[in-house]
């Protein structure tokens, strides 16, 4: 079983959930392993091009599509039933259900996207982060926020991944979706052409060297004070106990601002991370029923707390009822960042966080939708824009022809 | 230019400049190192202090403490010595026995087998990874550091081959001759005349697949998956996925995994130099 | 007027011998061969064969598309881009590195004190894993936290970039950042064969009166020529073909699409589009190029065939 959380702390929840399954199922092996997302991308590939692909691994949700209709992986919902599912939170199982009605994987633990803002750098500005509206809002009050070259207003991501999640967070909060609903790219429309503009705009807000930063760097820049904003995720808590002052390590610091909309937009549109565990169907069929059998162990309260506590604001649980839970919330970090989890349980609720490149709901049924998010088309059309100074017209249409050409061709 | 002794008497200007550019060479090539040893030094939250700091305000050994204890390193630190180890002396001795055969020896064809070796050089190494993960497979290499070492001395050996070679064509027949004139046989002559001749070439031969081994993370991603069997660039590698990225963890393992090699290469510099003289012809 | 190198002959008229030496001399380059070619041939036999096809990275099916994936890459402009920036990347670098390496072994080759330290930390750059050369490289030039744009900027040098880690420079960057990593390499192999000059050349030399410049272009050049013509053909091979540090460096887009190489786009076909058939295709052309600017070095360059020494 292939995850995506290598650090220590998840190696050691998952290796003493394994060895409790093993205690109790003698005759099963659990082979737990965990990579970064490029390495299970890289392993993957060979494994599958060997026909002996793992039996089960971490996916992104919209790779369940591509996936399933290739007939890789089967359905788990003998696991979700197992599990209880009335327990789970209604917008992760929307995600990981599909028109056939069956679940196609099982998410292990999500997280949403939030606006990370220091109230230590509102003093004496004027600035209110609560009363934004609307992009308009957030324009006017980032220059007063910007105070460089001592820190910056706003630190991006300029990794293509990255860059993608910002192109449809703020097309979806512009109203306006990156395909129409037979899947082809419509870069061109109003909302995204209005997307890039916007992102012009932030630029002088921006340190010059944004488009080289990795997300780790935004972070880092947060918790060190160089930024006043950026957009993270919750082990952006680590980072914060890792590298900010002592003193500040807490979330009247490290606050959460409000997203905001576009001129053409509704409601702010945020990303949501629910990776699935997919099971193979290549994959022996004795293994996969014990791969059956360990999930079901391992989402069991007992157990799946271990995991969930192993990084504590960035993998939430996917039951509601441990939102309300004194054990599960009292757990000491979730206590001291409990504005940030608030944030996420509203979002969540909200039904306004969609998976990566999902504007509308039905997107992430695009059979191609995966090849474009790992693409680097959409990140290339913003630098041009934002960096070369490219018109955003030109520059759009130049994308919706690659993708065209380059994905959706590929994919008939 | 030969070696020249400290004790000769060098103008000063002249001395003034080969010191400069001794300096220069050293900045140029430590200061990244120095950096790398004081980051993995400071406290964490001065790691990224702006503006930054030459010298740790803070002193902790925070980091290399975590690594040797929270972390697997040492049982990859071991991995990957006998791997590279194993590697290196197998490209010196089949290196050594080929170049050898390919100037020494007339056959057909010869010319063609050395520059066909090139061949896998001409490919990015990532494309090779899917085709060359299938063929361990099938040969059961996955999970072996046998596995690993055969695929590091196969991209080793041309370069040997042509290093090698180049090293021996520049060493006159007639001192094998002379040798085997006296009695001795092929296998006698290699050793004590031809290689003693070309040890600056086999040391960096040496050391080029050593570091090939030291630091490939591509093959060792995709061929080994037990934790146990890990080596070094793929436990690295690790650090940069961790849910908080640890900075001084990774300039602390950086500093663990350069300077042992580093202090290796430094106690051998005195067998680069080639025993001349040791054939007594007259050039 | 010596001996071919190449020839060993014991006596006269030994046909018989001669067959055995051959026979000998196969056998003795056949496992280091042997073992090459495995790892070799079946890789690149595979490309080929892939090249022809459309295949999806993860899924099973493939469909043969013949040339298709060929005339679509020579019709992209972002093919030829990578192509160009490969080109640029891989030149620069690699004549960098010779003259730093070979200055570096020319410095090295003196007996000083220290000098033994002095070699061992030259080799430091070239020991580092990339992934962490890399990094310390982005840690030192970012525009946040980086010394050296604060210390260039402490200097207050006319002209400087804000931002070094933007499209404009980042080619800048990584061909030094390129140069420091492999420099080395070319300084091993040129001082190695430094050290195997026969004094008595220079000797002579210095008896004829020749000045320190005469010595280096008569006596050292000529003896370098063979390891440096090798070192410069397997650093134009190895810098062209060089993914990591690109890749490391730009993330492949941002501004790392000012350093989007033929080795990065290749991968980003193969592992980001998850389009395995063009990858391989473009690989093969890869390959294709490079084949023929090493036919053209092997043409102008024959004699590594001949004996050359004194």
């Amino acid at each position: 079983m292939w995850d995506t959380e290598p650090n220590p702390a998840t190696r050691a929840a998952v290796k003493a959930i394994v060895d409790d399954f093993q205690k109790q199922h003698k005759d099963i092996e659990v082979r737990a392993e965990g990579m970064g997302w490029g390495d299970m991308d890289r392993k993957l590939q060979a494994a599958m091009a060997a026909k002996s692909p793992p039996t089960a691994s971490h996916t992104q949700t919209y790779v369940v599509t591509s996936f399933r209709a290739k007939g890789l992986i089967e359905p788990v919902d003998d696991v979700v039933k197992a599990i209880g599912e009335d327990k789970i939170f209604p917008s992760v199982l929307q995600w990981i259900k599909y028109p056939d009605g069956k679940y196609w994987g099982i998410t292990h633990a999500w997280g949403t996207d939030m606006l990370g803002g220091r109230g230590d750098y509102l003093a004496g500005t004027g600035v209110n982060p609560q009363g934004w509206k609307t992009w308009d809002d957030w324009l006017r009050d980032l220059p007063k926020l910007n105070k460089a070259p001592q820190y910056y207003a706003l630190s991006l991501s300029g990794i293509p991944f990255f860059m993608n999640e910002d192109v449809y967070m703020w097309t979806g909060s512009n109203g306006g979706s990156l395909f129409d609903d037979k899947g082809n790219p419509t870069l061109d429309s109003p909302q995204v052409l209005g997307m890039l503009e916007f992102w012009k705009k932030l630029k002088p807000s921006m340190p010059a060297g944004w488009a080289s930063h990795d997300y780790l760097e935004t972070l880092s820049a947060w918790a060190t004070g160089k930024t006043a904003q950026v957009l993270m995720w919750g082990r952006t808590a680590g980072y914060i106990d890792q590298y900010a002052p002592p003193e500040k390590r807490n979330p009247d610091v490290f606050q959460i601002w409000p997203k905001t909309v576009g001129p053409m937009g509704k409601a702010p549109l945020t990303q949501f991370d629910n990776e699935p565990w997919v099971i193979y169907a290549d994959a022996p069929a004795d293994e996969k029923a014990a791969c059956r059998e360990f999930l079901k162990f391992f989402f069991k309260p007992e157990n799946y707390r271990k995991y969930c506590n192993s990084v504590p604001v960035h993998l939430n649980s996917i039951f509601k009822a441990d939102f309300q839970d004194s054990s599960y919330m009292g757990f000491p970090e979730r206590k001291r960042w409990k504005p940030w989890l608030d944030a996420q349980v509203k979002w969540v609720e909200s039904g306004r966080a969609h998976p990566l490149l999902v504007c509308n709901p039905q997107d992430r049924l695009i059979p191609w939708i995966g090849d474009v998010a790992a693409a680097p088309i959409l990140a290339d059309m913003a630098s041009a824009v934002v960096e070369r100074g490219k018109d955003p017209r030109a520059a759009a249409k130049e994308a919706n022809e690659k993708i065209q050409r380059d994905i959706i061709a590929k994919n008939k | 230019m030969p070696e020249r002794s400290g004790r000769r008497r060098g103008r000063p200007l002249s001395q003034a400049a080969a010191w400069s550019l001794r300096i220069g060479l050293f900045v140029f090539c430590a200061f990244p190192l120095y950096w790398m040893l004081v980051s993995s030094l400071k406290a964490s939250h001065e790691l990224l202090a702006s503006p930054p700091t030459l010298l740790p305000r803070e002193w902790e050994l925070r980091a290399y403490w975590k690594l040797f204890y929270e972390t697997n390193f040492w049982t990859y630190f071991q991995n990957t010595i006998i791997v590279s180890a194993l590697t290196t002396v197998i490209v010196i001795v089949a290196g050594v026995i080929g170049a050898y055969s390919l100037t020494r020896y007339t056959f057909p064809g010869r010319t063609f087998i050395a520059r066909v070796t090139l061949l896998a050089y001409m490919f990015p190494p990532i494309i090779m990874l899917v085709p060359l993960f299938l063929l361990a497979r099938e040969f059961g290499l996955t999970n072996s550091l046998l596995g690993l070492a055969l695929t590091y001395i196969s991209f080793a050996l041309p370069y040997a081959l042509w290093i090698l070679r180049a090293f021996f064509q520049a060493i006159p027949v007639e001192l094998e001759q002379a040798a085997l004139i006296d009695g001795a046989n092929r296998a006698q002559a290699l050793a004590f005349v031809v290689m003693p001749l070309a040890l600056p070439g086999i040391i960096a031969t040496a050391i080029f697949t050593f570091i090939v081994s030291w630091n490939d993370f591509l093959f060792a991603l995709v061929l080994i998956g037990k934790d146990e069997l890990k080596t070094l660039a793929i436990g690295i590698n690790e650090f940069f996925h961790m849910a908080v990225v640890d900075w001084g963890l990774i300039m602390a393992a950086g500093v663990m995994v350069t300077i042992p090699a580093l202090l290796f290469f430094v106690a051998i510099q005195r067998y680069l130099i080639a025993g001349w003289g040791a054939g007594g012809l007259k050039g | 007027m010596s001996v071919r190198a190449d020839t060993l002959v014991l006596a006269p008229g030994q046909a018989g011998r001669r067959r055995r030496q051959a026979w000998i001399g196969i056998g003795l380059l056949l496992p280091a061969a042997a073992l090459v070619l495995a790892f070799t041939i079946f890789p690149v036999a595979y490309n080929v064969w892939l090249g022809f096809y459309a295949k999806h990275s993860l899924r099973a099916t493939s469909a043969w598309v013949g040339f298709g994936n060929y005339t679509q890459i020579l019709g992209d402009p972002d093919f030829w881009r990578s192509t160009y920036l490969a080109t640029v990347y891989a030149i620069a670098s690699t004549a960098i590195q010779i003259v730093a390496g070979v200055a570096g072994a020319l410095i090295l080759h003196q007996r000083f004190p220290g000098c033994d330290f002095l070699r061992g930390v030259a080799l430091f750059p070239y020991m580092i894993p990339t992934v962490i050369a890399v990094f310390v490289w982005r840690w030192l030039m970012n525009d946040l936290y980086g010394v050296i744009p604060y210390a260039l900027s402490a200097l207050h040098i006319p002209g400087l970039p804000e931002a070094w880690l933007t499209h404009g420079t980042i080619m800048f960057v990584l061909i030094v950042l390129s140069v420091w990593t492999f420099f080395p390499f070319v300084l091993v192999n040129v001082l190695a064969r430094l050290q195997t000059i026969p004094p008595e050349l220079y000797d002579a030399a210095r008896v004829d009166g020749a000045s320190a410049i005469r010595q280096f272009v008569h006596i050292t050049v000529p003896q370098l020529r063979n390891v440096l013509l090798i070192v410069l053909l397997l650093r134009g091979i190895w810098m062209f073909t060089k993914f990591d540090v690109p890749w490391l460096l730009g993330f492949g887009g941002g501004a790392g699409e000012a350093i989007r190489t033929l080795p990065v786009f290749t991968y980003q076909r193969s592992f980001t589009y998850y389009q395995a058939g063009m990858g391989a295709a473009l690989s093969n052309v890869m390959f294709a190029l490079l084949l023929m600017v090493v036919t053209i070095y092997f043409v102008a360059f024959p004699s590594e065939e001949e004996d050359n020494s004194a």
